[in-house]
């Protein structure tokens, strides 16, 4: 018999599509499935973990999704990255925005679908993006919370951004 | 509409990195992008653009998160495809580590051949890199003009003191300044003992001019460059601060002796700036010009040996500075129009020329021998790579079979092979860079026939490394992968049941392989006859009539004005040695002279022959010369033709006799006596010299050289040479015989400089430095490429025979005797080897045509060569076809036939 242990990382393997919990905000909760493999390699041993994450929108989180939101149906890789170097004069490359995108869509914040392959595009799709409910609340819980720090101070004239 | 596309490499880097689900968004964003950069800023803007987001780091970290991407319907994301290519690559390395130690012995040869052949490229690479591609710390060289005088023969050299001058206050709307520099081993003594090093002797705004600044101290002052002999004053290197000084800033004011007089320190120059001498190597210290008649007195008007160098002013194109050079040697030309030597001068950019255009291409040329024939060292190595691949092949096409059957695909299957032929590269590259390294020490370690080391930076920078890397894995790639590619294409069914060893298989691997070891056969070949080439001139060299007898001999010589000398107390000083070194016991004979035989540099000087012209384009016969003591020409074993020797007499001040060699004589007076007749000096004092004996021709400048005019001088009838060379015959070794000389030298004078004390053999080192190198470096690049050649052949015979096995099991089974089957199996090796021979002789042809320049007295076609060669070289080839094919005899028919 094996006695029962916590299993080493290396052999938690994570279920494909774990449950979320979209409705906790500033929390992600995912129920997966973990198999453990036992030490002969027959017997594996199932548990269901609650894994629970504070997540909540660092600067750039909160300025995709901002950009997002702005252009609407108009929102993917290249327009994003215009949008956010006009606006912040920062320039990212299109793989740390689909990074960050990647993230955001697994948290439920943005949601994304494939386009029809246009010519322009060497006949590659487009991925557009569109932020959710859930999205929209938390840009805006981080505004709120802004305003409140910000309550009763007084911005220099240039605004910070020349 | 033919749009540009995106760069290639960018594209596979995506597809590479980027996980599939969302690699068509990010390429479409990226190829939109694309298009729009082509169109606002360019194609290569557009490009650059691509490659950058192409090879962002955050492409990596886009497999965390890329397996939980949700996909539309209709875009499925296969499972397979979410793995890391970092963690698979880590398992492609695993599995070819496992791989090459199953096969050890493979694996060596494989590596060994690699590191044979990346080497010597290392090697000569570095040394050719220290060479051309050294920064000599100029600044802005693009905007400085190398000026000289253009000799008779065209060539840039040299010029004089007054030609400076002119040029400084004649070019004074194009230049910002003009510096002239000439440079001299210079002996430095302090506490720290007495060495000779390499100075530059330059004028005040040198270093302005080079753009060059210091490190510590200050570069030299206006007035340090006005009058003679007044500021003695040094400027060292950053190097020699560091190596001799520990970087002491108390060195600054300080006083060091030099040449035996106190010079005080007064800058350090920036670290990397090397001088301007030769490229490559470091001047050690800087001196100003004014100080040069103390250094070397009679040398500031009389001898032209500086080179000007001219900063352009800002706005001022190089052709305008150039063409005003010209103008100003059109006009010294003019007012000199009653002489028939026609004064040019040559200037160029020096950022176009390694040294001057002139000798660039003997610099060059040298490399490309070097480089080439070490390239051919690689190409052949890497010959043998792919044939030792192409074998494997063959064993390996059950794997791949088995992997493709089990689910692989040939994707992956091609990528670890690109593993294994870099984990190959890089075995093979580290231990050609230790070879290299090992070759590189052996190099600099080589005694160079020149008084002072040479300082070359040679070591393996990053460039060097970059090229070692480059090529190790240009090679494994191309040489080991092509093969193996051809492995993985195997049909999977029929090669899982076929077996190797089927009589029709292969047929066309094995024409590719003896393809491969033709071109071995034909650049050993090449490479051979180079070797073979180098060896005739070094022996033809060694069997010149030199004029004087090489054999064993002692020598030493002394600097009597660095010594402290002064011109007219020089004859003395020679006359007080002469009497010593005569006294001392096991002495046969000592002779004194300013220059000997095969000596860098040459004393000139002007003569006019009574009912002689001067050459054309000349105002005066140019003589070279020497002044020799009495004992000299005995010495030296140098015949008298007709005439006299020097007696007691002549060595006296004033005295007026000359002894000329035979092809002087016959220039001058062809068909008469020569005894009695005048040649008049043409500068100072109009001297007439009497010719009192004609002596036999020596070599003077090289071995190839005809027979040469030469004058011998009597020491202490004129001005002093101040360097002389003492020389002496006994019968002691040389060895001995030179530290007898050097001790009874101090004894004469104490503080004596003792330039160098040697024997005849080292002295002649020098000139068959060339030949010996030659011959050496192409003589090991060669026998490389033979062994490599011979192992390649060995392998293909071998190879060869273990798939016949079933065919020869065959044969012998109906009755083909022993001899017929080590013919059949052979026959093929040698026609092989008959074809790649025969074309690499005509390759040879052509290269020793381009060698001929390097080599002494052996014509391009040099028959003895051209047969020899051929005959090793075929001998080698039949033993190493020969002895894998007696294994054919050993065949087993029964057992043959039974395996399968």
């Amino acid at each position: 018999m094996h006695s029962i242990r916590w299993p080493h990382r290396k052999e938690m393997r994570t279920a494909r599509g774990g449950m979320r919990f979209p409705w906790l905000l500033h929390y992600t909760a995912k129920l997966t499935l973990v198999s453990v493999r036992g030490s002969t390699g027959h017997n594996n041993y199932y548990a269901v973990v609650f894994i629970v994450e504070d997540k909540r929108a660092t600067d750039v989180e909160q300025q995709l999704l901002l950009v997002i939101w702005r252009l609407g149906a108009e929102a993917y890789g290249l327009s994003i990255r215009d949008e956010l170097e006009e606006r912040t004069g920062r320039r990212i490359a299109v793989g740390a925005i689909y990074t960050t995108l990647i993230r955001l869509e697994k948290r439920g914040w943005v949601s994304s679908r494939l386009s029809d392959p246009t010519p322009v595009r060497g006949g590659k799709a487009k991925r557009f993006f569109a932020i959710t409910e859930l999205g929209e609340l938390v840009v805006s819980q981080a505004k709120a919370v802004l305003n409140r720090l910000w309550d009763g101070l007084e911005a220099p004239a240039s605004g910070g951004l020349g | 509409m033919n749009s540009p596309r995106t760069p290639l490499l960018g594209r596979l880097l995506l597809h590479l990195l980027v996980p599939r689900g969302v690699r068509i968004g990010l390429m479409g964003d990226l190829e939109e992008a694309f298009h729009r950069d082509v169109a606002e800023r360019g194609l290569w803007w557009a490009r650059w653009r691509y490659l950058r987001e192409a090879s962002s780091p955050s492409l990596i970290r886009l497999w965390r998160h890329a397996r939980a991407l949700d996909v539309v319907p209709g875009a499925p994301i296969s499972s397979g495809s979410g793995e890391p290519l970092v963690s698979s690559l880590m398992r492609d390395l695993v599995y070819s580590i496992r791989t090459l130690r199953r096969a050890p012995g493979f694996t060596a040869v494989v590596v060994l051949s690699l590191a044979l052949g990346i080497g010597p490229n290392t090697a000569v690479f570095s040394v050719v890199n220290a060479v051309f591609f050294s920064d000599s710390g100029v600044g802005q060289p693009e905007r400085l003009i190398d000026i000289g005088q253009l000799s008779g023969s065209g060539s840039h050299s040299q010029t004089y003191y007054w030609v400076y001058e002119r040029i400084l206050e004649g070019t004074e709307d194009v230049f910002e300044d003009v510096a002239a520099f000439t440079f001299a081993v210079v002996r430095i003594e302090d506490d720290l003992g007495n060495s000779p090093v390499l100075a530059e002797v330059v004028t005040h705004n040198y270093f302005g001019v080079l753009n060059v600044g210091t490190v510590a101290g200050r570069a030299f002052l206006p007035e340090e460059g006005l009058t003679p002999g007044t500021h003695p004053v040094v400027v060292i290197s950053d190097a020699l601060w560091s190596s001799r000084y520990d970087r002491d800033p108390d060195l600054i004011g300080a006083t060091t002796r030099i040449n035996g007089r106190p010079y005080t320190v007064v800058g350090v120059a920036a670290p990397g700036f090397k001088g301007k001498t030769l490229p490559g190597v470091y001047a050690d210290l800087w001196l100003p010009i004014m100080m040069y008649p103390h250094l070397n007195p009679d040398q500031m008007s009389s001898s032209g040996d500086l080179r000007i160098m001219g900063r352009l002013s800002p706005t001022v194109d190089p052709g305008e500075a150039i063409a005003a050079v010209q103008s100003i040697a059109a006009v010294i030309d003019r007012e000199n129009a009653d002489s028939r030597y026609t004064f040019r001068l040559s200037a160029f950019v020096s950022a176009d020329s390694f040294l001057d255009p002139g000798f660039d291409g003997v610099l060059k040329a040298i490399a490309a021998v070097l480089l080439g024939g070490v390239g051919v060292v690689l190409l052949i190595a890497c010959v043998n790579l792919a044939g030792f691949f192409l074998a494997r092949a063959s064993d390996r096409r059950r794997e791949m079979a088995i992997r493709i059957s089990m689910g692989a695909n040939r994707m992956s299957i091609v990528r670890q092979l690109i593993v294994e032929s870099l984990v190959l590269a890089a075995l093979g590259g580290g231990v050609g860079l230790g070879l290299g390294y090992i070759m590189i020490r052996g190099l600099l370690n080589l005694r160079l026939p020149i008084p002072i080391p040479p300082n070359l930076n040679v070591s393996l920078d990053g460039s060097v490394l970059a090229f070692t890397v480059v090529i190790a894995m240009a090679s494994a790639l191309v040489f080991a992968l092509a093969p193996a590619l051809k492995a993985s294409d195997a049909p999977v069914a029929s090669t899982l049941r076929d077996e190797s060893g089927s009589i029709a298989g292969g047929k066309g691997k094995a024409r590719s392989r003896s393809m491969l070891v033709g071109t071995q056969m034909a650049f050993s070949m090449i490479l051979l006859v180079g070797a073979g080439l180098f060896l005739q001139s070094l022996r033809a060299a060694s069997n010149v009539d030199l004029g004087f007898d090489a054999g064993p001999a002692g020598m030493i010589t002394i600097d009597a004005r660095a010594s402290g000398y002064a011109a007219d107390a020089q004859p003395e000083l020679f006359q007080r040695l002469g009497r010593v070194m005569n006294g001392l016991p096991g002495l046969l004979s000592v002779g004194i002279a300013s220059r000997m035989p095969l000596e860098l540099g040459v004393r000139n000087a002007s003569f006019d022959v009574p009912g002689v012209d001067p050459p054309p384009n000349a105002d005066h016969h140019r003589l070279e010369l020497a002044y020799i003591s009495l004992g000299y020409l005995e010495t030296m074993g140098i015949g008298l033709l007709r005439g006299r020797p020097f007696a007691a007499s002549d060595m006296v001040k004033g005295a007026s006799a000359v002894i000329v060699t035979q092809a002087l004589a016959e220039r001058f007076w062809p068909s008469i006596d020569p005894i009695g007749k005048t040649l008049q000096s043409s500068s100072g004092d109009k001297k007439s010299w009497t010719v009192v004996g004609v002596s036999e021709n020596t070599k003077i400048w090289s071995l190839s050289e005809g027979p040469r005019p030469y004058l011998y001088l009597p020491l202490g009838a004129e001005a002093a040479p101040g360097t002389v060379t003492i020389v002496a015959r006994g019968m002691d070794p040389p060895q001995v015989l030179a530290r007898n000389l050097s001790q009874s030298a101090r004894a004469v004078d104490r503080d004596l400089f003792i330039v160098e004390t040697k024997t005849m053999r080292e002295h002649m080192g020098f000139i068959f430095f060339l030949p010996r190198m030659g011959a050496l470096l192409i003589g090991g690049f060669a026998g490389l490429a033979v062994a490599l050649a011979a192992v390649g052949l060995f392998g293909m015979v071998s190879y060869g025979v273990s798939r016949r096995t079933k065919e020869l099991g065959i044969r012998i089974s109906l009755g083909a005797d022993r001899g017929r089957i080590i013919r059949l199996v052979m026959a093929g090796a040698l026609r092989t080897v008959i074809v790649g021979g025969g074309l690499g002789l005509l390759g040879a042809l052509v290269t020793s045509r381009l060698i001929s320049r390097f080599l002494i007295d052996v014509g391009w076609l040099d028959v003895p060569t051209f047969v020899v060669v051929p005959l090793v070289l075929g001998g080698i080839a039949f033993l190493a076809a020969y002895l894998p094919a007696r294994k054919a005899n050993h065949v087993d028919p029964i057992g043959a036939l039974r395996a399968d």
